[in-house]
């Protein structure tokens, strides 16, 4: 059973609970990355790296940093990571850190590092926090790729770099540019949605007291607390 | 107050650790990186020189302060130089090769912060090629309109690398006339040489620059080997110098009381006494044409005798973001034609250095006025410079109220007042006569 649940842990980030296309985490960096597959590659390993390990790290110190500090800590700790992920790729594999540009350095304020340091890693164990940082790093590059695949092949006919006879000759170029990312973006958000069959996120339910829109629904009355509000 | 302390101290600690992490992964990446970087520069050699089979790199004493790398090509086809400068932002660095015949064999930008679609045209094919082939008078080199700050930042580091190229050819660092003429006026925008008659250039001037956004005339007295260069603006005041082959410096304040060292010295100081007393009658050389251009019709004209000085006009001009601009004008030079005089008004606008020329004739009326240098937004001098807006002041004998070219208001406001004070200074001087 308890294997069961920590391989859980780990497969919810890749579908179920993807960053990308459940959560809407990393968006910025999605579009932005995946005009190209290597890029989306690269960007996707460089992010889920910074993710396993600073989760690990505030996971470890998650009884000794007091509440009121914790952004500043999971921020310096974050910055750390991207810092020595950039300094590594500039020395080693100068091409990458070419490709990923600015992109590179805006892993310190991708959501989904923060996102996951905030809602599971200062809850929960290292090793669990480490399976849920690989999870969500795979589920991340996974979605990079996928959607990089897709932009290239039809955008500029190639995959990674390699030509690809008949398709080059009707390559749809806007697929590159930020409308045709968008697009592309939405269909596999929906994609995902129906092979989770819509309940990858459990709804939740809060009173219309808590709402924007109280004013405006036509559900309550003043003064009413009102039913759950089912338009969540 | 123990919760506040705890925060503190593991935010402090966390810092801490992280930070050393940071400092040892730098001490082994670092260098790393250092050596990548040097071979993209020595990549960057290749493709300025064609047909090089390799580099090394050699230091020299004196070379000027944007050369920051000299590599000599190794089968002796020349040398490549990598420049440092700022165009609008700084890190503009650039790779310039000189072949063994003094010729530029290629340029190109190694890295820039500057904007891509405005200094970074210098990056195209068109502007780079432009210096293949050139020799250090850098002749026909054009810099980029709307892109004059990177373009000449560019142009001055090729000259740069001339010198440099001279200082380890085995020569002697050698700045062309036209940089030092640029170190001798401040704010001065590519000096060129003027075309004068050898009889109007004062006793010991060899040559007259002007500059290309009016900042003034620059003025190269010679004794010897060697030369000093006096800047002077249009108001007729020494704004600096700059000196080949001696020590000696003017300025304004120092001109009468500077002792020169040697006898070359003293014909260069006593050059510079005499560029600023003729100043007036240089002024005139350099802009007779477009001073006749004001008058009406004459074809002669001389520098007025008057030496009055005249009271300057000024104004304050309410602007919606920069404030209140204060603008003064004030006639600098009186040049009689035998129509009339002209009038040469230096002011003050949106920026310092506006000069403009109003010819009167002898019924007192404008005959035309124009602007003659200018430092003002090009966008908006436009407007001033406009044959239509000048035309608005032909005719007039008074000017009461200012007319605004509407989206320059400083700058017209400027020019106005510049008219009006030559039209006081008109007054004063026919006043004068007459009593």
């Amino acid at each position: 059973m308890k294997k069961n649940g920590k391989l859980s842990v780990m497969l919810r980030g890749i579908l179920k609970e993807n960053p990308v296309f459940v959560l809407l985490l990393g968006t910025c960096p999605t579009l932005a990355t995946t005009t190209s597959v290597i890029s989306a590659l690269s960007m996707g390993l460089a992010a889920a790296a910074v993710l396993i390990c600073s989760n690990i790290v505030i996971s470890a110190l998650r009884k000794i940093i007091p509440d009121s500090v914790r952004i500043p800590c999971y921020i310096v700790v974050i910055a750390g990571f991207v810092t020595v992920v950039q300094m590594v790729l500039h020395a080693y594999l100068p091409d990458i850190y070419a490709m990923l540009g600015v992109y590179l350095a805006l892993i310190v304020v991708n959501c989904i590092i923060l996102g996951r340091a905030e809602m599971f890693a200062r809850e929960n164990s290292v090793v669990d926090s480490a399976l849920d940082g690989l999870g969500m790093g795979l589920g991340f590059t996974l979605a990079l790729v996928l959607m990089a695949a897709v932009r290239e092949v039809l955008g500029s006919g190639t995959f990674a770099g390699i030509e690809l006879p008949v398709i080059k000759d009707y390559a749809v170029s806007i697929l590159t540019m930020s409308p045709g990312g968008f697009f592309v973006f939405g269909c596999l958000i929906a994609l995902v949605n129906r092979l989770t069959g819509g309940r990858a996120i459990k709804k939740k339910s809060f009173g219309c007291a808590g709402c924007p829109s109280a004013k405006l629904c036509g559900k309550i009355s003043d003064g009413e607390e009102g039913a759950p509000c089912s338009k969540a | 107050m123990k919760d506040s302390i705890k925060s503190v101290v593991v935010l402090t600690a966390i810092c801490l650790v992280i930070s050393l992490g940071l400092a040892a992964t730098n001490s082994v990446t670092a260098p790393l990186i250092e050596k990548a970087s040097a071979q993209a520069a020595f990549a960057a050699c290749f493709e300025v020189m064609d047909g090089a089979t390799g580099f090394e790199t050699v230091t020299v004493e004196g070379a000027p302060a944007t050369v920051t790398e000299i590599y000599k090509e190794t089968s002796g086809l020349g040398y490549a130089f990598k420049l440092t400068t700022k165009g609008y932002e700084s890190g503009l660095v650039l790779m310039c090769g000189i072949g063994a015949d003094g010729t530029i064999t290629g340029t190109k930008v190694v890295s820039s912060n500057e904007t891509p679609s405005i200094g970074g045209k210098v990056e195209g094919d068109d502007y780079k090629n432009q210096y293949v082939g050139k020799d250090s008078a850098l002749a026909g080199v054009e810099l980029i309109s709307g892109a004059t700050m990177t373009s000449s930042a560019y142009k001055s580091a090729m000259l740069d690398a001339f010198a440099a190229h001279a200082l380890v050819s085995g020569g002697t660092l050698k700045y062309t006339d036209e940089q030092l003429a640029a170190a001798a006026l401040p704010g001065a925008a590519d000096p060129v040489k003027a075309d004068l008659a050898a009889e109007a250039l004062p006793d010991g001037v060899s040559t007259v620059f002007k500059t290309a956004n009016g900042a003034g005339l620059v003025f190269k007295a010679t004794s010897g080997d060697a030369a000093l260069y006096i800047g002077m603006n249009f108001r007729g005041e020494i704004a600096g110098s700059a000196t080949d082959g001696t020590e000696l410096a003017v300025t304004e304040e120092t001109l009468d009381t500077v002792s020169a060292a040697n006898d070359t010295d003293a014909a260069l100081l006593a050059a510079a006494k005499a560029a600023k007393a003729q100043f007036g009658a240089v002024y005139l050389a350099a802009a007779k044409a477009e001073l006749l251009a004001v008058s009406d019709g004459a074809e002669t004209i001389a520098l007025a005798e008057a030496d009055a000085t005249f009271e300057p006009v000024t104004a304050v001009v309410p602007t919606k973001y920069d404030g209140d601009k204060n603008i003064t004008a004030e006639v600098t030079h009186v040049f009689e034609t035998e129509t009339g005089r002209v009038y040469a008004v230096y002011a003050h606008g949106q920026y310092d250095g506006m000069v403009l020329f109003c010819g009167i004739d002898a019924d007192g009326a404008i005959t035309g006025t124009a602007l003659y240098a200018d430092n003002e937004t090009p966008a908006l001098s436009d407007k001033v410079h406009d044959a239509a807006y000048a035309e608005k002041y032909n005719g007039l004998t008074a000017l009461d109220q200012n007319i605004i070219a509407s989206g320059a208001t400083v700058s017209s406001t400027a020019y106005s007042c510049a008219v009006r004070a030559a039209l006081a200074a008109h007054a004063a001087l026919e006043g004068g006569e007459e009593a």
